[in-house]
């Protein structure tokens, strides 16, 4: 591949892109529907209208913040399999969200699941972190491992709390959107804190390039690294934690997109911090738009997060035999 | 406090110029002269690009970038070319510990001085590497001081400093799916905006340092699809890049056949030659910095054991109680350098 220098032109260039991508499909998802075939009187189509808006509104802010998220802890970690969900990022938001729900009050269950989501990186971090250095295997089995923590915490507290909410509960842990009604101010901030997340990101593009060639060399580059890690880890917790309170935990999009992206635009995070903003969004809405002509189709709802699921599954096994072990070269 | 000796020498300016009245002088006072001896330390043609970028516009090395004649001047005074001998980064009773109660640097001092390449030896776990961090400011010692053309290393905003020291880690990670081109272009990373658009000059550099260290012909390949060699000078091109006064470098040579390592010393000594930088590396190959250097600091349990120039540091008595073997030293026929043989002990 031959290097091109990114100017602005290109720059612009890129981010237009993304959004006229992002655009057609989330109009494409209004148009076709799903669940919801019959468009009826004016009053029903305005409804209808209304309730499409809504699914493809969540869909794109979850989609951006998680695929933003994922982009971010990629990079800042250096690790290709770094996801919230698959870090367990996702799992504490969840199990924050449930707890604060149930014995809190569900107003202030958003902000616990950032909390929780904070919580988990921090621990991570701090786990997989000796010497001054990051271990990306430590890393990645602690991850792992606090991700079936909180699954059996979360199974714990669903077996014990009331049989009506254990349905909710299993409904929200598939990851789903709009399953539980209008929740405009969250989807509002949920779309603006992405929006604010790419902004940041925008601007530490640079530094998650130089990270890349690792910590030392980023340093000696001009980065600040310990204050890029702590910007980055809030700004990718925050991000995680609020998907999860508007969605519940949806996996492998903070995968998929970004690697996809890589393949199609190369490892510049300076042009994949607007693409990840748009393909997040626009990858989650064909999910969703996928889920709801199945429910159409079969008269049986999908959660999105099933079927997100179902191709990061095999897509993290792609990685983990070919890419991953590229990634991790040394000298 | 023990330090590199201040030999006289001809001064060796950033622009490749000699001084008045020094421009027939030879390097008196060095016990070793130079390959190129016959050549007057000149600017390389192949680094003309280098001449014509924002640095050289700004008329010397670090100078904060202007983005236009009517910006105000940045916080940081503009920084003096280093004059060649002087000492250019001096570090004086330096502490560090990863764990407390387990000094690294035990109460370190020395100086390495500008246009001169100074190589770091010394047994595994001596101090080395961290020594090399703490230079670069990516460890800040718990005591002690360093300072950078006579200011303290600390006073210096983070990029400001990224345009006068260039770091070369022991190990590159390559995998990212970076580009040989898009890697050295980092490199210019302290010298663009915050979005980092690199600009013409900026391409002209990269260009530059890639003919200096012959990798211009895997601009457009993968990092981690290059041999060893062709990537440790891929790294020396990014931190050539850079624009540097100082250029740090951990182990450049480890993983090299002869070859590679002849070739990369041989780059350092060109950069110090002919570009009068200032090049500090640490080496575990005694022969390779004894050939090489100009000065040599051996370091032992954190602290410096012996310094000055190879004839004087490589030497039994002085290098048997630091590695804790028997050696003997003989004298390269060709060069007149010290060449050191292992012996078996006992």
């Amino acid at each position: 591949m031959t290097p091109h220098p990114l100017t602005v032109r290109r720059y612009v260039l890129t981010t237009l892109a993304g959004a006229a991508a992002w655009l057609v499909v989330a109009a494409v998802a209004v148009v076709v529907g799903g669940r919801l075939w019959a468009w009826g009187s004016a009053a029903q189509m305005h409804d209808v209208l209304w309730l499409r808006l809504e699914w493809v509104a969540t869909a794109s802010a979850v989609g951006a913040a998680l695929a933003l998220s994922g982009l971010a802890l990629q990079a800042l970690l250096r690790n290709p399999l770094a996801e919230p969900y698959i870090l367990g990022v996702s799992g504490g938001a969840g199990l924050a969200y449930i707890l604060a729900s149930l014995f809190v009050s569900v107003v202030a269950a958003p902000a616990v699941a950032v909390l929780g989501a904070l919580a988990t990186v921090a621990l991570v971090y701090a786990i997989a972190r000796r010497r001054g250095r990051l271990e990306p295997y430590t890393l990645l089995l602690a991850g792992v491992i606090l991700n079936a923590f909180y699954g059996a915490a979360i199974m714990l507290v669903t077996a014990i709390v009331r049989p009506e909410q254990r349905g909710d509960i299993a409904v929200w842990m598939m990851g789903t959107i709009g399953a539980f009604g209008p929740q405009w101010p969250l989807i509002g901030a949920v779309a603006a804190l992405a929006v604010a997340g790419g902004g940041l990101f925008a601007f530490l593009a640079k530094g998650f390039n130089l990270v890349a060639a690792g910590e030392d060399t980023a340093g000696a580059l001009g980065v600040r690294v310990e204050r890029l890690r702590v910007i980055t880890f809030v700004a990718a917790s925050l991000l995680a934690g609020v998907s999860v309170a508007l969605a519940g935990p949806i996996g492998f999009v903070g995968l998929i997109v970004p690697h996809v992206l890589r393949m199609l635009i190369g490892p510049d995070h300076r042009r994949l911090v607007p693409a990840a903003l748009f393909a997040g969004a626009a990858f989650l809405v064909l999910a969703d738009l996928a889920a709801c002509l199945w429910e159409g189709a079969t008269n049986r709802s999908v959660p999105v997060g099933v079927l997100t699921a179902m191709c990061g599954g095999p897509f993290f096994i792609y990685l983990l035999r070919t890419r991953w072990r590229k990634r991790m070269a040394v000298r | 406090m023990a330090e590199t000796d201040g030999r006289a020498m001809t001064p060796i300016r950033r622009d490749g110029k000699m001084p008045p009245g020094d421009a027939e002088m030879p390097r008196g006072g060095s016990p070793h002269p130079p390959r190129n001896e016959h050549q007057r330390p000149r600017r390389d043609s192949s680094l003309a690009p280098l001449a014509q970028n924002d640095n050289a516009k700004r008329g010397g090395y670090g100078d904060p970038p202007r983005t236009s004649p009517t910006d105000p001047p940045r916080t940081n005074p503009p920084a003096e070319p280093p004059r060649a001998n002087a000492p250019y980064i001096e570090a004086e009773g330096l502490c560090f510990a990863y764990t407390a109660g387990e000094p690294v640097l035990a109460g370190l001092s020395m100086t390495a001085c500008a246009g001169r390449l100074t190589c770091v030896l010394g047994p595994n776990g001596s101090g080395k590497t961290t020594l090399l961090r703490v230079l670069a400011r990516l460890l800040v010692p718990s005591g002690g001081s360093v300072r950078l053309a006579g200011r303290p290393l600390e006073a210096y905003r983070r990029a400001d400093l990224a345009r006068r020291v260039a770091y070369v880690p022991q190990e590159t990670l390559a995998g990212a799916g970076f580009t040989v081109m898009e890697t050295v272009l980092m490199g210019r990373s302290p010298h663009t905006g915050a979005l980092g658009f690199e600009s013409e000059a900026d391409w002209q550099a990269a260009e530059s340092a890639l003919s200096l260290t012959e990798t211009a012909r895997f601009a457009g390949r993968d990092l981690a699809d290059l041999s060893g060699g062709e990537r440790q000078r891929v790294i020396v091109a990014r931190a050539l890049a850079q624009d540097p006064a100082l250029v740090l470098l951990d182990e450049p040579t480890a993983f090299l056949d002869i070859r590679h390592q002849h070739s990369i010393y041989g780059l350092l000594t060109h950069l110090v030659r002919e570009q009068g930088r200032t090049v500090i590396a640490v080496s575990h190959d005694l022969n390779l910095a004894g050939a090489y250097a100009d000065d040599l600091v051996l370091l032992a349990r954190g602290a410096v054991a012996a310094a000055g120039p190879p004839e004087a540091v490589i030497r039994p008595e002085v290098l048997e109680p630091v590695y804790e073997t028997p050696v003997e030293v003989r004298r390269d026929e060709t060069t007149g350098r010290p060449l050191v043989l292992p012996r078996p002990p006992g």
